[in-house]
């Protein structure tokens, strides 16, 4: 009788001040974090405490919080993965800065503050001198469904720490997807199709995971996993859901430009030519070439779902964000902005006495895409990407 | 509006000045309100002519500085002397003030920046001061101490603002105020014990989450088949059972949910309270399954249907039940939480929604420390705002990400705020939310500075004893100095 009064404990969730991660190239208990990471690293790691050390794996936090790394492997592996996510970090936040907007709303608030209350600047009080509330809601992630909405309810955009499994065999990955139903229930049905591939990036809670090492894997690298995974995460913990096309052709783009190709392919079945890895931008010259004056379409690379995979599609999306982040990167946060403010705004359904609910299938209009893409990257911007394409790295933008 | 009045108005007990602990302690100000005359005439001429003798030697200690040409110091001893006689003219010039035409003070450009010539002399500075201030600091502290002279709370206040000047880190005057240093700065006592408490509560959490047993799936019994809804699940624990139409997950943990709910809210108030031994928690994810439960519910007639089919849940009075609609799972765990404490509340010591600052202040506080959503609530419009701004400040709150503190630090700055008299007396039906705020507050300073009043002061309110009074007992201070206090540890809060 006395055995199972004595394991008990061990089969709690730990409190915070026993989950340990290693951040800046040091073991730090997660209550001993900087205040300025925010409550998103203690939460994660909180949450996910248990299942590591049962099947041992440590949790290593890059240096901005803002990604915990889940790993079994050695050192020197995990050394290069943590390189690999500060350099991703690094050029996500130079592609798709914070949207102007929304760092002036802080500015105003902050400013208004100031102007409310004197000297002293009512802002600068902290709701939670000693971290949030220590109930469901910071460790939701083991315990509560999320919000359907980054940045709306209970996860404020750009707080929440993304995690990164690198899960070490197909027995690993199974129970974790399994941990994942247990914890969110709405995972239950997507559960069988989880286990039919090798890699995830979940909106809800936000994490990645890839095997190590999974049979049957051939043109593949990890490194390229670390980068693609992470770079979508860092995406929706900034802008939340957004069309498929935009969250896949940005990974795309981040692999491309720090690991110069391209092996990250969720969704694809089938045999991959090596030569794909690093052809995309000549196999859109030679399309559009062949295609003259044609102009893109939005229908051509806008109406891929999650979960699809086509070869052309990908291609279009990996070339249009290329295009963006060559010659609109100063209104593009502005840009993809927008698309989240439209999709908070209309995805609510209205039940007609006064309250709404959110539909969780909306997707912004490709009428309205279209339109949000012109004002912000002009009248033009189709007949520029075809051009784009068609002349790839000799382009020049018009004047 | 005019019992509220009348409680103010009712005369606080007697009792021996000398007896009562430091501002901001139980039982200081009552006795202090007002003191006869004869007193505070006395107290005047004793404070002017301690003034007059301690500007006088803080003159003469300038005259050294000026002599010793240790300026720096002069000019603190200069400022010094005009806190306490503002209209000198000495120290007036001293600080480079020249009379224009008309008779008026104005400050002339300083061309050369002030020095130190002599170190020796700076180093003799602060013992030559405390020689000149000693005895001002010592008469003053034994008239605080003194049982012959009453003082009334403002008086005192000044006395020890006047002390302060004399030396800014006295260990002993701070103590009078309530006051504890920490590092560098001086804060209220409450301040400090804040902090302690704030750890002790959130590991309360965790460990009420965390020691929940788990409910067990069970059949539904004959009162819940009769209601002819498909239940997806029916869990039971110890504390609760619970029904819903939603997911299993979200059916099993309301249970646990239930059990740290009580948990928190015996430990934070420091009282015994417990749930009906039938207590039963409902959910539902469609519109169709409510209309059937309230309908085939025994305890619900139709004019009270018609009153809860407008609200997202309910307690269902007469039974052990509560239920909960609305569209999303975090509202509806949101709203059950709040039922749970109201229940509590109601249960343990007779608080209902009539107290406005209460049912919501610690609704609200401790909701959040259980779910981290403070998303169930009742105001009415503004008293204070145009209707624009209320709105803006009501969506502002209901946001999950909005800090409560630092929009309440706002609110309680502004000239149109709410008073804390009148905020005691309303029921939730008539807060506001700058009200709400407050109450948030208020609650938040009690919970985590002031635990141990809370027991005897809800019990009293329950039995009758308006809000007003039963605080200002409970806190040993009249409510004016109550709400500096309040709003002191607000802005310190850390």
């Amino acid at each position: 009788m006395l055995l199972p009064l004595l394991l008990l404990p061990s089969l709690l969730a730990p409190g915070p001040e026993e989950v340990e991660v290693t951040w800046n190239g040091r073991p730090v208990a997660v209550t001993e974090l900087p205040a300025e990471l925010g409550p998103g690293p203690e939460a994660a790691a909180t949450a996910w405490a248990r299942w590591s050390e049962a099947r041992g794996y440590r949790m290593f936090l890059d240096p901005t919080g803002r990604v915990l790394l889940v790993s079994s492997a050695g050192r020197r592996t995990v050394d290069h993965q943590l390189q690999l996510i500060e350099k991703t970090v690094t050029l996500f936040d130079e592609l798709l800065p914070v949207p102007r907007d929304r760092e002036a709303e802080v500015v105003a608030a902050g400013s208004a503050g100031e102007a409310g209350a004197g000297d002293d600047d009512p802002d600068e009080l902290p709701e939670d001198p000693d971290g949030p509330p220590s109930g469901w809601a910071p460790t939701g992630l083991a315990e509560l469904p999320w919000s359907h909405e980054w940045g709306d309810d209970t996860v404020p955009l750009d707080t929440e720490t993304c995690v990164l499994f690198v899960v070490n065999g197909e027995r690993d990955y199974f129970n974790l997807l399994d941990t994942l139903g247990e914890k969110q229930d709405y995972l239950k049905a997507w559960l069988p199709t989880g286990k039919e591939y090798t890699g995830f990036v979940l909106e809800r809670p936000l994490c990645g995971a890839y095997i190590e090492g999974a049979e049957g894997m051939e043109e593949w690298n990890p490194d390229n996993e670390v980068v693609n995974r992470v770079a979508q995460m860092l995406f929706t913990r900034r802008f939340s859901q957004q069309p498929y096309w935009l969250v896949q052709g940005m990974a795309w783009q981040l692999e491309y430009r720090l690991l110069k190709g391209i092996y990250c392919f969720p969704y694809r079945r089938g045999f991959v030519f090596a030569v794909e890895h690093t052809s995309w931008e000549n196999d859109l010259q030679n399309a559009f070439r062949t295609r003259q004056r044609q102009p893109l379409s939005i229908r051509e690379f806008a109406e891929q779902r999650r979960g699809e995979y086509e070869p052309m599609v990908a291609r279009l999306s990996f070339g249009i964000l290329g295009l963006l982040f060559d010659f609109h990167r100063d209104t593009l946060s502005d840009f993809v902005e927008a698309l989240r403010l439209d999709r908070k705004e209309n995805e609510r359904v209205d039940r007609g006495d006064g309250t709404w609910y959110r539909s969780l299938t909306y997707q912004t209009p490709l009428k309205r895409q279209v339109e949000l893409i012109e004002k912000y990257f002009g009248l033009s911007f189709f007949d520029d990407a075809g051009e784009y394409f068609r002349r790839g790295k000799r382009y020049k933008a018009k004047k | 509006m005019i019992p509220i009045l009348l409680a103010l108005l009712l005369p606080l007990p007697p009792g021996d000045p000398a007896a009562f602990p430091a501002p901001g302690s139980p039982g200081t100000e009552l006795a202090l309100l007002s003191g006869d005359t004869q007193d505070e005439v006395d107290l005047e001429k004793i404070r002017r002519r301690a003034r007059e003798d301690l500007v006088d030697g803080l003159l003469e200690l300038a005259d050294w500085c000026t002599k010793k040409k240790i300026f720096l110091q002069r000019k603190t001893v200069y400022e010094d002397i005009l806190h306490f006689d503002p209209g000198n003219s000495v120290a007036k010039r001293g600080l480079g003030f020249i009379k224009d035409k008309e008779g008026n003070w104005v400050e002339k450009e300083r061309r050369v920046p002030l020095k130190n010539f002599d170190r020796g002399a700076v180093r003799k500075f602060p013992a030559r001061r405390a020689t000149i201030t000693q005895g001002y600091r010592d008469k003053f502290l034994s008239l605080l101490d003194s049982r012959e002279v009453r003082l009334s709370a403002e008086q005192r206040e000044e006395i020890l603002d006047d002390l302060l000047v004399v030396d800014p880190d006295d260990p002993r005057v701070h103590a009078l105020r309530g006051e504890v240093q920490l590092e560098d700065r001086w804060v209220l006592h409450e301040t400090a014990q804040a902090k302690k408490n704030r750890a002790e509560l959130k590991k309360t959490v965790r460990e009420a989450f965390g020691t929940a047993t788990p409910a067990s799936a069970v059949e539904a019994n004959a009162k819940e088949r009769a209601f002819g809804i498909e239940w997806t699940a029916v869990y039971a624990s110890p504390v609760a059972r619970s029904l819903g139409t939603g997911s299993g997950g979200e059916i099993r943990r309301l249970p646990d949910a239930m059990h740290a709910a009580r948990v928190l809210f015996q430990r934070a108030l420091s009282i015994e309270a417990k749930y009906p031994d039938d207590f039963t928690v409902y959910t539902f994810a469609q519109t169709g399954q409510v209309t059937q439960f309230l309908s085939e519910h025994p305890a619900i007639d139709d004019s009270y249907r018609s009153f809860l089919t407008q609200l997202d849940g309910s307690l269902i009075q007469g039974s052990g039940d509560t239920a909960h609609w609305a569209e999303e799972e975090h509202r509806r765990l949101d709203g059950l939480v709040r039922q749970a404490i109201s229940w509590l509340f109601a249960q343990s010591c007779g608080v209902s929604p009539d107290d406005g600052w209460i049912f919501e202040g610690f609704g609200l506080y401790l909701t959040r420390e259980l779910v981290g959503t403070r998303l169930t609530w009742f105001v009415k419009p503004s008293e204070y705002l145009v209707p624009a701004d209320d709105q803006v400040l009501k969506a502002r709150l209901l946001d999950t990400r909005t800090n409560w503190m630092a929009e309440a630090n706002k609110v309680l700055q502004g000239e149109r705020r709410p008073r804390l008299e009148f905020l005691l007396g309303k029921s939730v039906n008539n807060l506001t939310t700058e009200d709400l705020l407050y109450s948030y507050v208020l609650a938040a300073f009690l919970i985590e500075a002031r635990p141990e009043v809370i027991p005897s002061l809800l019990r009293s309110i329950g039995q009758g004893t308006t809000s007003q009074e039963a605080l200002a007992r409970a806190l040993g201070l009249e409510l004016p100095r109550i709400d500096d206090l309040v709003c002191r540890w607000l802005s310190e809060r850390y």
